[in-house]
């Protein structure tokens, strides 16, 4: 049997690939940057918190309710800065990760405020972590192959080009961001319900930020590529522990080395699959060949 | 007469600047008809109001009784007007048959839960699509480089891409933005030949604007005229070619050019 730090680490991995592949969807196939998804996380975590706790409600419906707040304050949120260009969003999505934390503390009656919510049940074991990671992946992954995954894809493309031929340019913006919102509150649920114990620092803009990074590492337009890149970056800073106070520096030097090496992500515009690597083994093979020709 | 669009005093103004002043139109349905004038005589802002990209100031616009005026882009695409761009607009990181299947939402049905689960549903409609997608690429003879990315084809074959994309959204009115580009007088004559043909398989209207002189008089039945925003003239080729006025404005120049 792994061992509890182990059974910890794979958890923790779980819960950020489920909120980045909704961060996957927004910014890697639709083009849209966000600084609040980490916002959405902690509304999940405490509606979900605050169900288990408070209204005794069992782990699914308490994951069901956060998701549900995520989506409707997310589809408000959208419905006022859709509209917006691309860099004005982001900003506005960075105020609301914001006010998220500040409400929060200030509402420290139901929220525990700034010293934190406590006593949560742990419901969340390696087992559920897993299968629902799998899961929403799964879903993402057929979303994306599907007209949902193309209109995301035409808006990020060309949006004139989008309209031109049909398609709701706003509407499907509007329909990724609820997405990634609602994949932000399932993953801020499990979270709840790992630690036991959350406090609206946890939801920072940090937090948000390495959403984003995840997904750029990874490689726009390739959701394989944010997983990976997830499953890395959150291994990461573990394998420096030992480093202590240099380990964030040498996590800032890794992303760092990747853009450099690689601007269009580790995945660029591909998929992880069999025919893809069979295709680059076959490119390989006949690079080395024409060398040899040469020489 | 079976009318499909139909403009009437149409006016943009840009500040303080006139670019379309009363222009009125009645397409016949099945028609192909051109839209000629010199730079900047404000063609393409015809185009741009009628799909939505701009705003008129003034007129009405209606498409089979439709009104047009006010609605967005993507409305009146799914209404049927489907266009292609005077600088070309594709998805240039997409391969070529994506950039097809990208504007066949209308042939997709499901919903949500389908795409999710993969339903029959899900995959007889993705299978059709794919189909049609090949179908249309191979009419406009791109069927071998369906793979390719988009942006790395040659010019030529980006703009009969554009055309293969507008047609997977079935639309009942073809804009074309100078079609024949940056194409050679065979390339052109080809060209002519598979709008002929296209308007007749997909029972078409189609309007063009286009400043190859020998495309628009061989297939045009009917050619507008524009200068500096007003329409200057209005009739079938042979009437155009000997209006006075617009040999002033923009066949006299040609004509003294090519002398």
């Amino acid at each position: 049997m792994l061992s509890s730090y182990a059974q910890g680490l794979i958890i923790l991995v779980c819960i950020n690939v489920i909120a980045v592949t909704g961060v996957s969807l927004l910014t890697g196939f639709t083009g849209l940057f966000s600084f609040g998804n980490a916002g959405f996380m902690a509304l999940g975590a405490y509606v979900s918190a605050i169900a288990s706790v408070e209204l005794h409600a069992p782990f699914l419906v308490s994951l069901v309710a956060g998701v549900l707040v995520a989506a409707i304050i997310g589809f408000g949120l959208g419905r006022l800065t859709l509209g917006l260009r691309g860099d004005y969003f982001l900003i506005a999505t960075l105020g609301f990760g914001q006010v998220v934390q500040v409400l929060i503390e200030f509402f420290d009656k139901v929220t525990g405020g700034a010293r934190g919510f406590a006593n949560i049940p742990p419901k969340t074991t390696l087992w559920i972590a897993v299968v629902l990671a799998v899961g929403s992946v799964a879903v993402a992954a057929n979303l994306i192959h599907s007209k949902f995954g193309r209109n995301f894809t035409a808006v990020r493309e060309q949006e004139v080009a989008a309209e031109a031929v049909g398609i709701d340019t706003f509407r499907f913006k509007q329909m990724a961001f609820v997405l990634s919102a609602m994949f932000a509150g399932f993953a801020g649920g499990l979270f709840a319900h790992y630690y036991m114990y959350i406090v609206p620092k946890m939801f920072d803009i940090n937090e948000s930020a390495l959403f984003t990074i995840t997904v750029v590492v990874g490689g726009l337009a390739s959701l394989s590529g944010s997983v990976i890149s997830c499953v890395v970056l959150t291994l990461l800073p573990e394998l420096f522990r030992s480093l202590a106070s240099y380990r964030m520096l040498f996590y800032g030097m890794a992303v760092v080395a990747i853009i450099l090496i690689r601007p269009s992500g580790l995945m660029g515009y591909h998929e992880l699959s069999f025919g893809w690597i069979r295709e680059r083994m076959r490119a390989k093979r006949g690079k080395t060949a024409s060398k040899e020709r040469k020489t | 007469m079976n009318s499909i669009l139909s403009i009437k005093g149409l006016g943009k103004k840009f500040g303080g600047v006139c670019a379309v002043d009363e222009f009125s139109l009645e397409l016949e349905q099945g028609t192909i008809h051109g839209l000629i004038g010199p730079n900047g005589a404000g063609k393409t802002t015809i185009f741009n109001l009628m799909t939505g990209i701009y705003h008129p100031t003034a007129g009405t616009m209606a498409l089979r009784g439709t009104n047009l005026v006010g609605l967005g882009s993507y409305r009146i695409a799914q209404l049927g007007i489907g266009r292609t761009f005077q600088n070309i607009r594709l998805f240039t990181q997409l391969s070529v048959i994506d950039n097809v299947v990208m504007a066949s939402g209308v042939d997709a049905t499901y919903g949500m839960v389908d795409a999710i689960f993969k339903t029959r549903r899900y995959q007889r409609d993705e299978a059709k699509i794919r189909k049609r997608a090949r179908e249309l690429l191979d009419l406009l003879g791109l069927g071998g480089v369906s793979d390719e990315r988009a942006g790395a084809l040659p010019y030529g074959s980006q703009r009969k891409l554009e055309i293969a994309r507008a047609l997977a959204a079935r639309p009942v009115l073809l804009l074309l933005d100078e079609p024949a580009a940056g194409m050679n007088e065979e390339e052109s004559m080809e060209l002519v030949g598979f709008i002929r043909d296209v308007r007749k398989r997909f029972d078409l209207t189609v309007l063009l604007i286009e400043h190859h002189m020998s495309v628009v008089m061989e297939i045009c039945d009917r050619i507008t005229v524009l200068d500096f925003g007003k329409t200057i003239c209005n009739g079938i080729p042979k009437e155009v070619q000997a209006n006075r006025s617009v040999i002033d404005a923009y066949l006299g120049e040609t004509t003294d050019r090519e002398n």
